[in-house]
C-alpha cells in the first residue's frame, strides 16, 4: 500500500474512529502493542522520543536484548518520512525469568520500549507526516507464540515542537529503569578465570552498599545463563562470580552489560542499574580460601620460583591488588606508632619540645606534672575525635575522600599557612600569645591545665600537614570501616602521639637528660620559629601550584599586615605602646588575616596558570630526558589501554602537600640510578598529581583499596596484579624491585 | 549381545544427568543411548565413524514450524544423509510440555512433514538435552567421525520466525558438514542458538 493510500485509509479510520489516530494498538500474541510519543506536534531539527508499548497478559512475557538461553527480543523497522533518523532502543533492565533449567531475560506485565526519533533540519513542509514501523516479538508463557504488528501515527509538523506532557513524564519514569550509563561513583576490576569471570566492585564511600548483584550481559555468548552468580562481601571487599559460557571461543576483551543490584548505586538513589564496560584481565589463578597467605597466592602459578613476601605494604613487600589486609589490630598497632613519629615531624616538633621545655621550667610538683600530661592527651585525643567526626560526615555526605584531602582546598592551605606564621612569629618573641597557649612560663596550675589541653589541640592542628608514615596506612583503612572503627583508630594515633610527652609528665626523671633552660632555649624557639617559616613557604608554593602566583602575592601581603600588627601588639605588651598601637594592632591583624585567607579563597574560581602547574610536582631542574624519569600524565584509559598491551607501568600518586611523597619524589625518583634504571627496564611511569581535587584520581585510589598517599604502584610483564611499594622508598629498594620483578620475572 | 550389553551399560552410565553440563566444541562429545520411534536403540557410540548431526525438534515451536513449513530442514537431512551422514532428530519435551509426543504421533508427524532424518529419538526425561545442554529447538549439533563434537548453535545465522529469512541467512550446519568434508576448518564451530525453549 503507497503511502497516499495509508493516509487516506487513516483519514477514514480517523473519521470513523477519532480515537485510532493516536491509540491504534493491536493485539497479538497475548500482547497488546501501541505506539506513544510525547511530541504533541514536531518541529524541524528537534529530536523527540517515540516508545513501543508493550502489554502482556499475566505470566506472558517478551525478551531483553540479550534474551538469555531462548527466546527473541521484539524488532522495531521504522518506516519513517525522508530525512528522519531513528536511535537505538533504550533497553530497561530486565528480569529473569526461569524455565527449568533455562533461563532467560525479559519483561513481564508492562514494558515501553523508546528510540529517539530525529527530524532533519529542513522539513520541507506542514503537512502531517506518517510515522510508522513493523514489530515483530516473541511472546512466551512457556509456549512461545510469535507477533507480528504494523504500527502508524501522524504527526503535524510546527515550528516549535510541542509536547504532551502526560507522556514526557512517562519518558522520565521510563528513564529510571535505563542502566545509568554515566557511573561516577563505584570502581570496577574483571579477572578472567579458567571457570568463571570474577567482577570485584569498589564502593565510593562506606554509606554506599551494594546488595543481591546480578550482572546481565549483552552479548548472549558471555555468560552460562542459567548458572546462580555467587555474590559475597567479605575482608577483601565485593566481589561477583560470574559463569562463563560454553560458547566462548576467543577470551573476551571485556564484561559488557548492566549491574543490576536491591541498592542504589548512587548517592541520591536513583539508579538500581547500570551500565559498565570493565576490561577483563587474565588472572594467576587464585586458590579461594587461601587468599590470606600472600605467599600462596605468588605461588598458585605452576613453575613459578616460591618467594615468600610478607603482607603489609609498609614492609616492604607484595599487596595483592585492591586488598586491604590489614586487620584492626594492626591498624591501631600503626596509628600508635604513627603518632609516636609525628611529635618528630617539623610541625609538630616546635610545639612538643615547648611544651618540654616548660615542664622543665616550671616548678611543678608530681603530680600537676601527669595531670598537665594527662590533659595534654586528652586535648590530642579530642581534636583527632573531632577531625574523625569530621572526615565521616564529610564521605557520609558522598564526598570523595582521603587523608590529606584537605589540602586540595587552597582556603585550607592559606589558612594553615597563617597559623604557622603567627606561630613561628611568636616563637620569635616577636609577641607574647600569653602564656595559656603555649604553656611557656605557666604562672599558675590552672591556667597550666588549660594550657595543656589547648597545647593538646594545637598539636593536632599543626601536625595534619605532616602526615607520617604508618599512618596513612591505617588511616584509609580507618575511613573504609564503620565510624566506631575509625574513631578506635583516630584514638590510637592520637595517644601514640601524646604519649612522648606523657611518659615525661609521669617519669620526670627522664627530664634530667633535657637541659636547665638558659640562653639556649631561646636560641632554639628561634630556630623552631624559622623552620614554621620554611614550612609557610612551603605552603605558599603548594598555594601557587593551586591558584597561581597572584594568590601567593595576596597571601603575602596578608602575612605581611598580619606581621605588622603583631608587631604593635608586642609593642603594646612591652608597655611601649598606647592605645593606638592597640586599634592599629587590631585593624591590621584583622586586615591581615581576612587578606591572607580571603585572597585565596577568592580565587577559588579562577584556574592556575597551566605552566606553573605542571612544573610544581615535578623536579624545579629542567625536564631533559636523560636526567629525570619521562612522567606522563595519568588517567584511567591511558593505564587500561597500557595493560591491554601488557607493557610495564609505574604509577606514582603524589601531591605538592604531601610532605612524604615531596621527599620521596626529590631524594628516590630524581637520584641517577633510579632514572637511569626506569629507562633500562622500559616502565611507563605515570604521575598522577593529587595537589587539587581530582575524580579520577580518587576514584582509581580507591580502586586499590586507598585514600591516601603516596601511592607507589607497579604493574610488570608476568603478573597481573599490581604490586605496591611501602611509602617510605629508598634508592636500593626502588632499583631492587625493578631488577627484581621486572627483569627477573617475578612479577 | 555383547556390543548391545555394553552399550546398554555405557547408556547407563553415561546418560546421567547432569545438571550444569555443557559440552564444549573441539571435545569429545558425550555419548548417550536413546530409542527412537520405531523402537530400535540408538547409542552415539556405534554410529562412530561417521558425520552425526543432532536437531532438537519440537513441531509445535514457531521456528521449527520456519524450517519445516518452508521444507528447508527436510532439504537438508535429504542431502546430507544422502551423503552418509547419521541424522539424528531429539524430542526432549517432558510429558504434558509443548512438543511432547508418543512414538505413534511422532511418526506421523514425520510422514505429514515429508521429514528424513535417520531416526527421531525421544528424550521424554530430558537427560540427553540436559548433557548438551540443549537450550532451543532447533538447537544443532554435528559430530566428526571420530567422535568430536565440531558445532553447536543455531541451525541459521538469521534468528527469527520469518521464512523469507532463510534464503538470505548462512546455514550454519550446511558450513560446518561441507567443511569437515572437505578436509577444511569449520569456520564458526560455537554460535548461540536460537528457538522456542527446550519444554523439559
Amino acid at each position: 500500500m503507497c503511502i497516499m493510500n495509508r493516509i487516506i485509509l487513516t483519514f477514514i479510520l480517523a473519521l470513523i474512529f477519532p480515537s485510532t489516530l493516536s491509540a491504534q494498538s493491536v493485539y497479538q500474541a497475548h500482547t497488546e502493542v501501541d505506539l506513544v510519543t510525547e511530541a504533541a506536534s514536531i518541529a524541524p531539527g528537534a529530536p523527540f522520543w517515540v516508545g513501543l508499548r508493550m502489554k502482556m497478559d499475566p505470566e506472558w512475557h517478551v525478551y531483553w536484548r540479550n534474551a538469555g538461553d531462548s527466546g527473541l527480543p521484539p524488532s522495531i523497522k521504522w518506516k519513517l518520512p525522508e530525512g528522519f533518523t531513528a536511535g537505538e532502543i533504550q533497553w530497561p533492565y530486565p528480569s529473569r525469568i526461569n524455565l527449568g533449567p533455562l533461563t532467560s531475560f525479559g519483561y513481564e506485565g508492562e514494558v515501553i520500549l523508546w528510540s529517539r526519533i530525529t527530524p532533519p533540519p529542513n522539513l520541507p513542509s506542514s503537512k502531517n507526516l506518517l510515522i510508522a514501523a513493523d514489530i515483530d516479538w516473541l511472546a512466551c508463557k512457556v509456549d512461545c507464540i510469535p507477533g507480528k504488528a504494523k504500527l502508524m501515527m501522524l504527526l503535524p509538523v510546527t515550528a516549535r515542537m510541542q509536547k504532551n506532557m502526560d507522556v514526557s513524564a512517562l519518558v522520565e519514569k521510563s528513564r529510571l529503569l535505563w542502566p545509568e550509563t554515566d557511573n561516577l561513583w563505584w570502581g570496577f576490576t574483571a579477572y578472567d578465570h579458567p571457570e568463571n569471570f570474577v567482577l570485584e566492585l569498589w564502593p565510593p564511600s562506606p554509606k554506599l552498599v551494594a546488595r543481591n548483584v546480578y550482572f546481565y550481559p549483552y552479548s548472549d555468548r558471555l555468560i552460562a545463563h542459567a548458572k546462580p552468580q555467587e555474590f559475597k562481601l567479605d575482608q577483601h571487599g565485593y566481589a561477583l562470580t560470574i559463569p562463563k559460557s560454553n560458547l566462548i571461543t576467543t577470551p573476551p576483551a571485556e564484561l559488557k552489560g548492566i549491574l543490576l543490584q536491591d541498592e542504589a548505586w548512587d548517592p541520591d538513589g536513583k539508579y538500581r542499574a547500570i551500565e559498565i564496560r570493565v576490561p577483563l584481565e587474565p588472572s594467576v589463578r587464585v586458590q579461594e580460601g587461601q587468599l590470606n597467605s600472600a605467599e600462596n597466592e605468588i605461588a598458585s602459578a605452576e613453575n613459578r620460583p616460591r618467594s615468600s613476601f610478607p603482607l603489609m605494604s609498609d614492609e616492604a613487600g607484595i599487596v595483592p591488588m585492591g586488598r586491604n589486609d590489614i586487620t584492626l589490630l594492626l591498624s591501631c598497632l600503626f596509628a600508635f606508632i604513627g603518632g609516636i613519629i609525628l611529635n618528630f615531624m617539623p610541625c609538630v616538633l616546635p610545639v612538643l619540645s615547648l611544651k618540654i621545655v616548660g615542664l622543665v621550667k616550671s616548678a611543678q610538683n608530681r603530680q600537676q606534672m601527669i595531670n598537665s600530661g594527662l590533659l595534654f592527651t586528652a586535648g590530642v585525643i579530642v581534636s583527632f575525635w573531632i577531625l574523625a567526626g569530621l572526615l565521616i560526615a564529610l564521605q557520609a555526605a558522598g564526598h570523595q575522600l582521603g587523608w590529606g584531602f584537605q589540602f586540595q582546598s587552597p582556603v585550607f592551605v592559606a589558612a594553615m599557612a597563617v597559623i604557622l606564621f603567627i606561630l613561628g612569629y611568636n616563637l620569635l618573641g616577636v609577641f607574647e600569645i600569653g602564656t595559656s597557649l603555649t604553656g611557656v612560663g605557666q604562672s599558675a596550675p590552672s591556667t597550666g591545665y588549660w594550657g595543656s589541653f589547648w597545647s593538646g589541640v594545637l598539636a593536632t592542628v599543626v601536625a595534619t600537614p605532616c602526615t607520617a608514615p604508618f599512618m596513612g596506612t591505617a588511616i584509609s583503612f580507618a575511613l573504609t570501616q564503620p565510624p566506631f572503627v575509625a574513631f578506635l583508630v583516630f584514638t590510637f594515633l592520637a595517644l601514640g602521639m601524646a604519649s612522648l610527652y606523657l611518659l615525661l609528665c609521669i617519669f620526670p626523671g627522664a627530664l634530667r637528660f633535657v637541659p636547665k633552660p638558659g640562653r639556649w632555649m631561646i636560641i632554639l624557639k628561634a630556630i623552631f620559629g624559622f623552620v614554621l617559616f620554611a614550612c609557610v613557604i612551603w605552603l605558599a608554593w603548594v598555594l601557587g601550584l593551586q591558584k597561581g602566583t597572584a594568590a601567593v602575592v595576596v597571601l603575602a601581603i596578608g602575612l605581611g599586615l598580619i606581621a605588622f600588627g603583631l608587631w604593635l601588639w608586642g609593642f603594646h605588651q612591652r608597655g611601649k605602646g598606647g592605645a593606638a598601637a592597640v586599634l592599629f594592632m587590631w585593624i591590621f591583624t584583622a586586615g591581615g588575616l581576612v587578606t591572607a585567607v580571603g585572597g585565596p579563597a577568592a580565587f577559588l574560581s579562577s584556574h592556575p596558570d597551566p605552566a606553573l602547574a605542571g612544573e610544581g610536582s615535578r623536579s624545579f631542574a629542567s625536564a631533559q630526558d636523560d636526567t629525570s624519569i619521562a612522567w606522563q600524565d595519568f588517567s584511567s584509559e591511558l593505564l587500561a589501554q597500557l595493560r591491554a598491551e601488557k607493557k610495564p607501568v609505574f604509577i606514582d600518586f603524589t601531591a605538592a602537600w604531601c610532605l612524604t611523597c615531596q621527599v620521596n619524589d626529590r631524594l628516590v625518583f630524581q637520584n641517577k640510578k633510579v632514572v637511569e634504571a626506569f629507562r633500562n627496564s622500559g616502565i611507563i611511569a605515570l604521575k598522577a598529581d593529587w595537589t587539587n581535587h581530582s575524580e579520577v584520581i580518587t576514584r582509581a585510589l580507591a580502586g586499590y583499596g586507598k585514600n591516601s598517599i603516596p601511592v607507589y604502584v607497579l604493574y610488570g610483564n608476568q603478573r597481573e596484579d599490581a604490586v605496591f611499594f611501602p611509602e617510605l622508598v629508598t634508592v636500593d629498594l626502588v632499583i631492587d624491585f625493578l631488577n627484581r620483578h621486572i627483569k627477573q620475572g617475578d612479577i | 549381545m555383547k556390543k548391545i550389553i555394553l552399550s546398554l551399560m555405557m547408556g547407563l552410565l553415561l546418560a546421567v544427568p547432569s545438571a550444569q553440563a555443557a559440552v564444549q566444541t573441539g571435545q569429545p562429545a558425550p555419548d548417550f543411548t536413546l530409542t527412537d520411534t520405531r523402537g530400535k536403540t540408538h547409542a552415539l557410540a556405534e554410529h562412530k565413524g561417521q558425520y552425526i548431526v543432532l536437531e532438537w525438534v519440537n513441531h509445535e515451536c514457531p521456528f521449527v514450524k520456519k524450517h519445516y513449513n518452508s521444507g528447508n530442514m527436510q532439504k537438508l537431512q535429504k542431502e546430507y544423509t544422502g551423503k552418509g551422514v547419521i541424522w539424528l532428530s531429539i524430542n526432549s519435551s517432558a510429558e504434558g510440555k509443548e512438543g511432547y509426543t508418543t512414538p505413534d504421533i511422532a511418526n506421523a508427524l514425520t510422514n505429514e512433514k515429508e521429514a528424513a532424518p535417520t531416526a527421531l529419538l525421544l528424550d521424554s526425561d530430558g537427560k540427553v538435552g540436559k548433557v548438551y545442554a540443549a537450550q532451543t529447538t532447533p538447537h544443532m549439533y554435528v559430530i566428526n567421525p571420530e567422535g568430536v563434537l565440531i558445532y553447536q548453535g543455531a541451525i541459521d545465522s538469521k534468528p527469527g520466525v520469518d521464512p523469507s529469512d532463510i534464503a538470505t541467512a548462512a546455514n550454519f550446519v550446511k558450513a560446518a558438514l561441507d567443511s569437515a568434508m572437505g578436509g577444511q576448518p569449520v569456520a564458526e564451530a560455537s554460535t548461540k542458538s536460537y528457538g522456542c525453549s527446550v519444554k523439559y
